[in-house]
């Protein structure tokens, strides 16, 4: 049952992406392995770099909402603080003011760290999809267990030209495994590569 | 129908009505949906609009009446065609390939007429596809044996591709072939069977007595029927003669009448197991397994051999102490329902431990002998539960300590030792081995399962590791299949070291990928 260990353990480092060699995409190997625009080596590939782009814009609205409540809080405070509300005070305007400025700074630093902590990797044998910054997983869907699979795309991934990969199992807890931050020709080049050929008789 | 007639099929077939009967039981089922709530207007002497909501049971059961009338069946080339309704009429078609299960069941009045409600379940889970209700009995075997022939004539192939791995040139698949080959008569061969003997042990040690108390609570409190507490002491009074009992008298009586309600509930949960579960049997016809239970609602299910998920080997302590488990095995289809604490994943509710083994590899070749070298997780997983535990037990005692008394820290000993005992056991009890087709896992301290999943069944391998995980090492490894149950992988290893959750998730990936899935 002992394989033999050609693939690196699953890194344990809080940063450790960066220890992987990074090839160029003109100097990756040409077989069908590496899809997508960087190869980290051993097959696994990096997502989009457009992703950071993308992810970070999502945050940019999410921390101008937030932005912007926290200004009607304290326009209200300003106006109308008389001592009787303590959600009026000053303190209180500080305290949400600081919580909107650390959204704003996790915005800015989240989208680089979490993608530097995403790859995937796509193989004879089926996709592996690695992710998570602190709570990380590696999950692997043998192809012969894809029911079949979707390529999506929201108005944002669509400005940014990028696509997400689902892959429908029959699983339960994995009956879709998503893939996103991947350009769109690459979603669909992978999708192609998924239901390629002999998925024909597993009903 | 006339009952000489042979069941058409083919696709000439012609549409098949539902038995005249039918009518009497969509009577019967609206008026049982009526009867309770009946009753218990007319007894309280409800108000005047209760009563009158009584009279929508009469449009409910023109509905039934009229579904009953519109719906008929066929069995066609490659499927069954179920026809429904009139102005709004329903096809639908159900291809002999995804039908799981082909279950009937039939209670006293059904047996009385000599039929039997029929439920066609698919892999899509939770509600049968088509329930046929009702049918002749006769009619729902032969309805049985014709889709389970015309199924194994249509999947021959996929279901010999099922079990070894397969090298790329024999999975091709020929329509052809399939189309022509010639459906095979086969063989009935009972498997296993469970005697009144055991039945009543099963009784004993699930203790479903408590069914029946729950009913009555329910009961009682619908019809406000509390006995009055002075009841008892009159009942006291006339059996030992005291009417007013001293503090140690009612000590003594709330004992007794505690274990007078526990024999009592062993007793009617033996009762139970007798009744639901008379004669159970576990047959093999062809590729489907089959068990047949019941005395007076008799239950008759189906489990497609090929497509058993997992199989699982439970054991309660009292179960252990007679040397007994619980064998299950799940399909894609039909979650679980455990309607009156039966449940249609049962292979067997109750076989010796000793044999269990040898049962499921009668059901499951592949599974080979059980693995007696198990593979542990790692001995630091003790630290990190009892990490856990020790944390729980603080919060639990610390507020006890500052509000109630000091002596409330003393407690913490005796909890810290349990923990530490728990943990061991709990730690010692995760087990897992990987043989030649399937991976075996086991775990459990109180109540311990054994499950087998054959590598031709694993969906996906994920390893997970948590910044927890990470600072020791650890990794987990989860498994996940069809219908591994709502919100769960089927296998779950906890506390495995890094390395050998990353050996585990190739090995596994590797022997999933080599073996075709077939639901």
């Amino acid at each position: 049952m002992t394989p033999e260990h050609d693939e690196p353990v699953y890194e344990n480092g809080p940063s450790a992406p960066e220890a992987i060699p990074i090839d160029d995409t003109e100097g990756a190997p040409t077989d069908a392995i590496s899809y997508g625009t960087l190869n980290m080596g051993d097959g696994l590939s990096q997502l989009d770099p457009r992703f950071i782009k993308a992810e970070r814009v999502s945050w940019a609205i999410f921390v101008g909402i937030l932005f912007f409540g926290w200004l009607a809080h304290a326009v209200t405070a300003f106006f109308f603080y008389d001592g009787s509300k303590p959600i009026l005070s000053g303190y209180s305007v500080a305290v949400t003011g600081a919580v909107v400025l650390l959204m704003g700074i996790l915005g800015i630093t989240w989208p680089s760290l979490d993608y530097r902590h995403r790859a995937y990797r796509m193989t004879d044998h089926g996709l592996q999809i690695r992710k998570g910054v602190w709570w990380r997983t590696v999950i692997d869907v043998p192809r012969s267990r894809v029911q079949h699979t979707d390529v999506t795309q929201g108005p944002l991934a669509r400005r940014y030209g990028l696509g997400k990969l689902v892959v429908h199992t029959a699983g339960t807890m994995s009956a879709t495994v998503e893939l996103e931050g991947l350009a769109h020709e690459t979603a669909l080049a992978l999708r192609d590569r998924l239901t390629g050929a002999d998925d024909d008789e597993s009903v | 129908m006339n009952p000489s007639e042979p069941l058409p099929t083919g696709d000439d077939a012609a549409f098949i009505r539902l038995h005249p009967s039918s009518l009497l039981f969509a009577l019967a089922a609206t008026l049982r949906q009526f009867l309770i709530p009946g009753i218990i207007v007319l007894l309280r002497g409800g108000e005047n609009f209760e009563i009158w909501l009584m009279l929508l049971a009469i449009p409910a059961f023109l509905l039934a009446l009229f579904r009953y009338l519109t719906f008929r069946f066929r069995l066609a080339e490659r499927d069954m065609i179920v026809r429904k309704g009139l102005i709004f009429r329903s096809e639908r078609i159900i291809p002999y390939a995804r039908i799981q299960n082909l279950d009937y069941k039939r209670n006293l009045f059904h047996r009385m007429f000599g039929v039997c409600d029929m439920l066609v379940q698919t892999a899509s889970g939770k509600e049968p596809e088509a329930t046929l209700s009702v049918l002749r009995l006769k009619d729902a075997e032969a309805v049985r044996d014709q889709v389970v022939r015309r199924k194994a004539a249509l999947t021959d192939q996929a279901v010999s591709l099922d079990a070894p791995p397969v090298e790329e040139a024999d999975r091709t698949t020929d329509e052809s072939t399939i189309a022509e080959a010639a459906p095979q008569e086969v063989d009935e061969k009972r498997l296993a069977h469970a005697g009144i003997k055991e039945l009543a042990l099963f009784g004993l040690i699930t203790n479903r007595g408590w069914l029946a108390v729950a009913a009555l609570i329910g009961l009682a409190f619908q019809f406000d029927l509390w006995p009055d507490p002075d009841l008892f002491e009159a009942w006291a009074d006339r059996a030992f003669g005291v009417s007013n009992f001293d503090a140690c008298g009612k000590i003594i009586a709330s004992v007794v009448g505690l274990f007078a309600v526990v024999l009592i509930v062993r007793f009617l949960s033996v009762i139970w197991a007798i009744l639901t579960l008379y004669d159970f049997s576990l047959l093999q016809y062809g590729d489907e397994l089959r068990t047949r239970f019941g005395l007076l609602t008799q239950h008759a299910l189906t489990l497609p051999k090929h497509r058993i998920q997992l199989i699982d080997m439970q054991s309660s302590p009292t179960s252990r102490l007679f040397k007994r488990v619980t064998l299950r095995a799940r399909t894609a289809g039909a979650l679980n329902d455990a309607n009156q604490g039966t449940s249609r994943d049962w292979l067997m509710p109750i076989y010796r431990r000793a044999t269990a083994v040898d049962l499921l590899r009668e059901v499951q070749p592949e599974i080979e002998q059980e693995p007696t070298d198990w593979l542990p997780i790692s001995p630091r997983g003790a630290r990190r539960m009892m990490k856990k535990l020790t944390i729980l037990d603080l919060i639990i005692v610390t507020p006890m300590a500052f509000v109630l008394s000091h002596w409330w820290w003393f407690a913490l000993l005796p909890a810290l030792g349990f923990s530490w005992l728990w943990v061991r056991w709990s730690v010692r009890s995760y087990g897992y081995a990987l043989t030649n087709n399937a991976i075996w896992f086991r775990h459990g301290v109180v109540a311990k399962s054994v499950r087998v999943i054959r590598y031709n069944k694993i969906q996906t391998v994920t390893v997970a590791a948590s910044p927890f995980d990470r600072r020791n090492n650890h990794a987990s490894v989860k498994i996940d299949t069809a219908n591994s149950g709502l919100g769960q992988f089927a296998i779950a290893i906890p506390y495995l070291p890094d390395e050998d959750a990353e050996r585990l998730r190739r090995a596994l990936t590797d022997e999933a990928e080599r073996r075709d899935f077939i639901w």
